[in-house]
């Protein structure tokens, strides 16, 4: 499980940490949580979907890995063979965490970020003193961890982007439920339940109103540029949600390999 | 005068009043030309009743309709979900003795008949435990749904325990804010009407001089002021049918803040009446109801008092019990001339099984849905909506009956003089006989939309070990087959959902910060 230190330079000067394209035993999932802003490149070649936060209720976003529940199709030889690795993995094994909550598991990074603390998993596969980015070089945070701490903030700032982003599309009623029903060619069906994703049909009214609605006046412009690009921009992003769908036909094709060999 | 009907005024704030304003004004919603106003005038002078903890699953269409968020309903109101009502000590009145009438239907309802497999079978648990997975639930304190499920999207269907002062708040907030109702705090004195026609013109109010309408809704309450005082239509009794008169509620404190609450209404039979303990999450709503012909209000004090020491209530003396009485009974009409009575002032007869608050909603959504543009129709409208009512008021009668009826007890003078044949109508007599050669069906019943379905008979009937003395087979080969698979589902579902489903408080606890979505 995760076994979490807060970082400390005198604890952790020896630490390194291998890179995050290698894949430890977690990252055997076949969701992760995903932001606004990796939408545009993670729908270039996995499948982006909505879900529920089992605790709250609240909706995600996600990309789909695998077929069944903690596999990652992605993951071959322990390496991740997609172009463009997830934030949370990035981050990993770095998490933030309420101050006081340091043995529990990852509810990182959903709250603001002063009250949280770094700490880093020692249970990962990862974490050792060998090989790999040293955390800190005499005792200074070296450009590695800077970098780690970096990616962090961005997914605080993430949950927040998504809070705005998924409260647009419910409140224009885009979000839709779904479920992938798929047989292997071995014939074994898979169902896979809990998705959300965009209602095309509302979509693509919702696009034309708004390319109807283009100001005329440079006045009306300065005023509504802002709330219109936004608008905007959450419509692309709705637009590359469900056009990413295409990519469950790869999910398959790598399960149907995968298949073949066992 | 013109006959179109612009303005409907509805005359009381209670529960009926404002869940009526609510079903008209959100019927459009949406349209930017509405047809009517609606006004809701209140007396500050005359509380609402407030009681009426206990609902059925079809509040959840109603509030859904009227475009609430069920999420902040629960916080606001201090809802629990209620998956139905757990009798005890009706059968017999032993300790033991316990039955379940669950608001999912039979699985396999539709079908095959689940009554007569189960009759004819072996019967190794209850007939709700083998054909639903809801008395395990509730048994074991656990949700109907969870935070992921949509809002008012059931996995086991429920409706709602709620706190009736704080939703006729709520409701009122709703209306005025999100749907445009008129308000008028201030107490009519006088009610005028045109002398050819008999129509209602107008109601006089102490501060805001008169209000004009054309359809006038009458939520006054046990007084009646519009249907009984003003057309003076009198009140049917059944108490010769259904003795309950009295009640004595009652708030109390859990004995620890963290206890499970029981997601179904509790109903304790007693002496001479019984004792509805509903859990809410922050308290509980406790009543004993009772016949006055059998038992003084001391008496039935007493009786409550042992309730609640006996559940664990302490600081007894510090509660403050609420006496209520009323007359069991229906008007001889609902609609007369451009007045319909809605709530209490059409009629009560006792909180059994929860059907007040469920006839307020079909009466607000046949208004609603029916409701003509002008006056010409009313009559017309007046006779259907009066017989569909009677119907409907008659079914009740009969279904709280069987609770009594059904009742092996014959322990005090109540349980005794409840199965004098003189008190049993003659509808439910002739019902009576056909089961016991058959099981309860949907032919038994008219109307396409019944407060109480023949799976509500099913329930109280087997519940309370009443099967019929000779039962014949008229199942195909494929329909026992198939309620043998129902009863497997039953029992997979019933695995399946006491795993997955959080517990009742802890979905409670969910709901203080986190909401339903609405997909
Ligand atoms: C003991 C008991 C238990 C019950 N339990 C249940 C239950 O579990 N489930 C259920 O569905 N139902 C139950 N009921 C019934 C339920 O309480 C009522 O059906 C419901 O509250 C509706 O009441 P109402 O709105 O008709 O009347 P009230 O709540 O009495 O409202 C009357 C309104 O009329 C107004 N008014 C009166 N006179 C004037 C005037 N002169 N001018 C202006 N305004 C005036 C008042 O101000 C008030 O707003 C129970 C009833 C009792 C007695």
């Amino acid at each position: 499980m995760f076994k979490f230190e807060s970082l400390d330079a005198l604890k952790h000067q020896q630490l390194r940490v291998m890179p995050c394209q290698l894949m430890d035993r977690k990252n055997q999932v076949h969701l992760i949580d995903i932001f606004p802003a990796e939408i545009a490149l993670l729908a270039q070649e996995l499948p982006l979907f909505f879900n529920k936060d089992s605790e709250t209720g609240q909706f995600n976003l996600i990309t789909l890995m695998g077929l069944t529940i903690d596999e990652n199709l992605l993951i071959e030889n322990s390496q991740w063979c997609g172009r463009y690795l997830p934030l949370k993995f990035q981050a990993q094994p770095f998490y933030l965490l309420p101050a006081e909550l340091e043995q529990s598991s990852p509810q990182e990074n959903k709250q603001d970020s002063t009250l949280m603390n770094i700490v880093i998993d020692r249970a990962d596969d990862r974490v050792q003193e060998l090989s790999g980015e040293k955390l800190f070089n005499d005792g200074v945070p070296s450009e590695y961890l800077k970098n780690r701490i970096k990616i962090l903030k961005q997914i605080t700032e993430g949950y927040t982007e998504l809070d705005s982003l998924t409260a647009f599309y419910l409140e224009n009623e885009l979000i839709e439920p779904l479920t992938l029903d798929i047989t292997l060619n071995n014939k074994q069906k898979l169902s896979i339940t809990g998705l959300y994703t965009i209602h095309r049909a509302l979509l693509t009214e919702k696009i034309e109103q708004q390319d109807k609605s283009m100001p005329d006046s440079v006045f009306q412009q300065t005023q509504l540029n802002s709330l219109a690009n936004q608008t905007r921009a959450y419509l692309n992003m709705a637009k590359h949600i469900l056009d990413s769908q295409v990519h469950v036909k790869r999910l398959i094709e790598l399960k149907n390999k995968l298949c073949e060999v066992s | 005068m013109s006959e179109e009907i612009k303005n409907i005024v509805i005359l009381g704030g209670g529960s009926a009043g404002w869940l009526t304003a609510g079903t008209l004004a959100a019927k459009h919603r949406q349209t930017s030309k509405k047809p009517y106003a609606i006004t809701l005038i209140e007396s500050p002078e005359v509380k609402i009743i407030g009681v009426g903890e206990g609902t059925w699953p079809t509040m959840r269409g109603t509030l859904k309709t009227m475009g609430i968020n069920e999420s902040a309903f629960i916080r606001e109101c201090d809802v629990s979900f209620k998956q139905g009502a757990k009798f005890v000590k009706w059968i017999t009145g032993a300790e033991d003795d316990f039955y379940y009438h669950p608001l999912e239907l039979p699985n396999g309802y539709f079908d095959t008949n689940m009554a007569q497999s189960w009759c004819n079978g072996a019967r190794e648990s209850s007939f709700s435990s083998t054909v639903s997975a809801q008395e395990a639930l509730c048994e074991a304190a656990i949700a109907p749904k969870m935070i992921t499920s949509p809002e008012y999207a059931a996995i086991a269907n429920y409706a709602y325990h709620i706190d009736a002062g704080k939703f006729a708040q709520f409701l009122k907030r709703h209306c005025i804010e999100n749907l445009g109702v008129n308000y008028i705090s201030d107490h009519v004195t006088h009610v005028n009407s045109d002398e050819k026609t008999g129509d209602i013109t107008a109601l006089t109010t102490k501060q805001n001089g008169d209000v004009e309408g054309d359809l006038f809704v009458d939520c006054s309450g046990a007084k009646s002021l519009l249907i009984g005082q003003h057309y003076q239509v009198p009140l049917t009794s059944k108490k010769d049918v259904l003795f309950i008169d009295n009640a004595i509620a009652v708030q109390a404190p859990y004995a620890t803040p963290d206890v499970e609450i029981p997601p179904y209404t509790l109903s304790t039979a007693q002496k001479s009446g019984w004792i509805w303990d509903i859990g809410l999450p922050t308290r509980r709503g406790i009543g004993h109801v009772f016949s006055s012909q059998h038992c003084s209000v001391e008496e039935a004090k007493q009786t409550l008092i042992q309730y609640l020491e006996e559940t664990g209530v302490s600081k007894i003396d510090e509660l403050r019990f609420n006496h209520i009485d009323f007359n069991p009974g229906i008007r001889e009409q609902f609609w007369v001339n451009n007045c319909v009575a809605v709530g209490m002032s059409a009629g009560f007869l006792e909180p059994l099984e929860a059907s007040a608050l469920v006839m307020v909603e079909l009466a607000a959504a046949a208004i609603s849905e029916q409701l003509p543009a002008s006056k010409m129709a009313m009559p017309i409208l007046a006779k259907q909506f009066n017989e569909k009512f009677h119907y409907n008021w008659d079914r009740i009668v009969d279904f709280l009956k069987l609770h009594y009826l059904a009742s092996q007890r014959t322990d005090s003078q109540f349980w005794r003089d409840n199965q004098q044949e003189s008190s049993i109508p003659d509808s439910l007599k002739a019902l009576m006989i056909l089961w016991q050669h058959r099981t309860p069906s949907e032919f038994d019943f008219k109307q396409k939309r019944e407060v109480f379905s023949a799976a509500s008979y099913q329930y109280v009937l087997y519940g309370m070990q009443q099967l019929p003395q000779t039962l014949h087979s008229t199942l195909s080969a494929k329909e026992k087959q198939l309620a043998k698979q129902c009863m497997d589902d039953t029992k997979r579902q019933t695995a399946q959902y006491t795993q997955a489903l959080p517990t009742h408080r802890a979905l409670l606890k969910t709901l203080q910060n986190h909401s339903f979505q609405a997909i």
